[in-house]
């Protein structure tokens, strides 16, 4: 099934300096003369870095592909890359079709403008035509759900209200290559879902989307296939949920060990059943949290707490170990405890952290605290989303008239 | 015109070094299909200029009056001193040249600063980049039609009498307008790497009146008539000024000299602006 390449990147670096650039006109003048003969040399100079290195990316028609990484990995710049706004120092770049790029909502809006005359300029900004634009005008306008707001300036707006009308002229392009950068983040759940949704419209209809996001759960409910970038490197392409699961076991491994009397050394969750460790399970699935603490001391009366943050930093659970055991938690110095418990994923899909804190309720200690210490990634049927899985189950569906 | 002026390198696995290059005429064919964008930009630029204003249209006029009244003043002194009479012809001359005066500076102050004034679009979105200075002199340009309108309504009420050299005015505006493009074209380029740039823009535009024969007329001037007219508006302000109000064709040799400048420096400023259009986003 191989289909033919809307986006093909190949080769591509990109590099940047550091600080200002051209410090004075004497700088420039020279800079004017050789800016272009010294292009695509590998040589740094001073302050100068690799924003991307050696990026060689395939992305087909049709398709629905995720780029991930922490800040500063270069995501932006890839996306910066691909919109045609800045050129590679090396390689070659190629889109088929008309691109439109969603890097950030709402950027030609000008606040003084009404809803209906921003939308007319974005529109034109974003390549449409007049025409296009006031035949779409209705749709954009309520699937912003701003209809009563049309004709105020969009300097009244809540930052909401702004970031959907963006969003919503974007989506209305109808693009052959659609580059998202965050706009999943903007609105409420109700909006996001209905962006979710146009996306997955445009991707069945044959146009091919890049969606750049943190938030893990958006990209795996939307896209197959997915890169993790690293520092300006390509770590992993492939399988959208392998490279989740790559990006968050290293993201783990990063984070050092803080040297106090009872520290927090590994907090890992691993698979109940299959191959041992795991950031990856399906919803409702059952998984094995173990907790490793370092003490130096000896503690008799010991709380060990988890807690469980989603990707917008809600925390939606909190589990007392000590309360689980039903005993204080005790410690011997200069020793390794370790704590294994199992619970039971009734999350929905998406991404979570998880927090630990050890500390001592008699003296109001608290000797150790991380977050995030652990994180995992839940996939699974999407029939629920929120804060809880309830699962739920159909018993019942009949016409009764 | 073979000139090439986005250099954009394309280089296939780190060996072979392919250059494409955009030709002008492509990236004429680029501003075109753009041409539509560019109208919205302009009309964005005229309407928040009239928006939330206490003023509304009455802008468009404030400009040229307040430098026909220090036009006025400024004649109206020199005759004293040459014991001469302030006559209509006088203070007509100041007014017709006024209000391409307020467009040209306008314009140019207003495109100088039109690339980083639109930081947003510059660094988020790719098209081309011109469209930013042009549409800033043409939003400049609606201003000017408004002024224009009101003194050919004042003009029509007061009978003043026109000739067939009326037909030089739009030749001469014509090319104000590309000075003023090719203008806004470097300056936006340049005072996108550096920002004193729209400062020493803005000096020069306050003192420029002095150098341009907007309150006077080059003819005072005797034998250093030809200095002040080397100055490439001057020839144009003047050529409004006698088709207007000597109702005479304006002197072609000197009105030569500036269109030559004008259509030389728009397709130069054009490829320089292209040259340094792919560093835009960065260097902002």
């Amino acid at each position: 099934m191989t289909s033919p390449i809307a986006v093909r990147i190949k080769q591509v670096s990109k590099k940047f300096r550091r600080g200002e650039l051209h410090g004075s006109l004497r700088d420039f003048v020279p800079n004017l003369v050789s800016g272009f003969v010294r292009k695509g040399t590998d040589a740094l100079r001073a302050e100068e870095f690799w924003a991307l290195r050696d990026i060689d990316l395939e992305i087909e028609e049709g398709e629905a592909f995720g780029i991930i990484g922490d800040n500063g990995a270069g995501k932006s710049t890839l996306l910066k890359l691909l919109s045609r706004v800045i050129s590679p120092t090396r390689g070659f770049i190629q889109v088929k079709g008309r691109l439109s790029a969603l890097i950030e909502i709402g950027a030609g809006f000008h606040p003084d403008l009404t809803g209906r005359e921003n939308v007319y300029l974005n529109g034109a900004i974003l390549g449409m035509s007049r025409a296009e634009i006031t035949a779409k005008l209705d749709e954009i306008v309520s699937f912003a759900g701003i209809q009563e707001f049309i004709e105020t300036p969009v300097k009244r707006y809540s930052s909401g209200m702004y970031a959907r009308l963006g969003f919503a002229v974007a989506a209305h392009v109808n693009p052959e290559v659609l580059i998202v950068d965050e706009a999943l983040s903007v609105g409420d759940w109700s909006f996001q879902r209905k962006c979710e949704t146009r996306m997955k419209s445009l991707v069945s209809s044959g146009a091919t989307v890049v969606f750049v996001s943190h938030n893990l759960g958006a990209v795996s409910s939307l896209c197959a296939r997915c890169a993790l970038l690293d520092r300006g490197t390509l770590l992993k392409i492939g399988q959208t949920e392998e490279v989740v699961e790559a990006y968050l076991n290293g993201q783990m491994r990063r984070q050092s060990v803080p040297a106090t009397d009872i520290a927090i050394e590994e907090v890992k969750i691993m698979r109940d059943t299959g191959s041992g460790s795991g950031a990856h399970f399906r919803e409702g699935e059952s998984a094995t949290v173990r907790v490793t603490l370092a003490s130096r001391i000896e503690s008799r009366n010991l709380a060990v707490d988890l807690y469980l943050k989603d990707e917008r930093t809600y925390e939606i659970a909190e589990i007392y170990l000590n309360m689980v055991a039903g005993v204080a938690l005790a410690v011997e110095p200069s020793s390794r405890t370790v704590l294994e418990f199992r619970i039971h994923l009734n999350l929905c899909p998406g991404s979570y952290d998880v927090g630990c804190v050890v500390r001592n309720p008699d003296l109001q200690v608290e000797y150790d605290r991380r977050f995030p210490v652990a994180s995992m990634f839940i996939s699974g049927s999407r029939s629920a989303r929120g804060a809880a899985n309830l699962f739920p189950q159909l018993i019942k569906n009949e016409i009764q008239r | 015109m073979s000139c090439h002026c986005r250099v954009k390198k394309v280089h296939t696995s780190g060996s072979s070094n392919i250059e494409s290059r955009a030709s002008m005429l492509q990236n004429l064919a680029d501003l075109f299909r753009a041409r539509e964008l560019l109208e919205a930009i302009v009309l964005r630029d005229v309407k928040v200029r009239y928006k939330q204003s206490v003023m509304g249209l009455l802008w468009a006029i404030l400009m040229p009056v307040i430098i026909v009244a220090a036009g006025a003043l400024a004649r109206l002194g020199m005759s004293i001193f040459a014991n001469k009479p302030f006559d209509q012809s006088q203070f007509a001359s100041v007014v017709v040249k006024s209000v391409p005066w307020a467009f040209f500076v306008s314009s140019i102050r207003f495109a100088t600063s039109s690339l980083t004034g639109n930081y947003n679009l510059v660094t988020k979105l790719a098209f081309p980049k011109e469209i930013f200075p042009i549409a800033a002199v043409i939003s400049c340009g609606f201003d000017f039609l408004i002024a224009s309108a009101v003194l050919i309504i004042v003009g029509a009420a007061l009978r003043v009498p026109l000739g067939w050299a009326v037909l030089w005015v739009p030749v001469a505006l014509l090319l104000l307008l590309s000075l003023c493009v090719s203008a806004g074209l470097v300056l936006s380029a340049m005072n996108l790497f550096f920002r004193d740039v729209r400062h020493i823009v803005e000096v020069l535009l306050t003192f420029a009146i002095f150098f341009s024969p907007v309150f006077f007329d080059v003819d005072m001037f005797g034998r250093w008539k030809s200095y002040l007219l080397l100055n490439p508006v001057a020839p144009l302000l003047e050529a409004i000024r006698s088709s207007l109000v000597s109702r005479s064709t304006p002197d072609l040799f000197w009105l030569g000299y500036s269109a030559t400048i004008a259509l030389c420096a728009l397709p130069l400023s054009y490829l320089f602006f292209k040259s340094q259009e792919s560093k835009f986003a960065e260097y902002i």
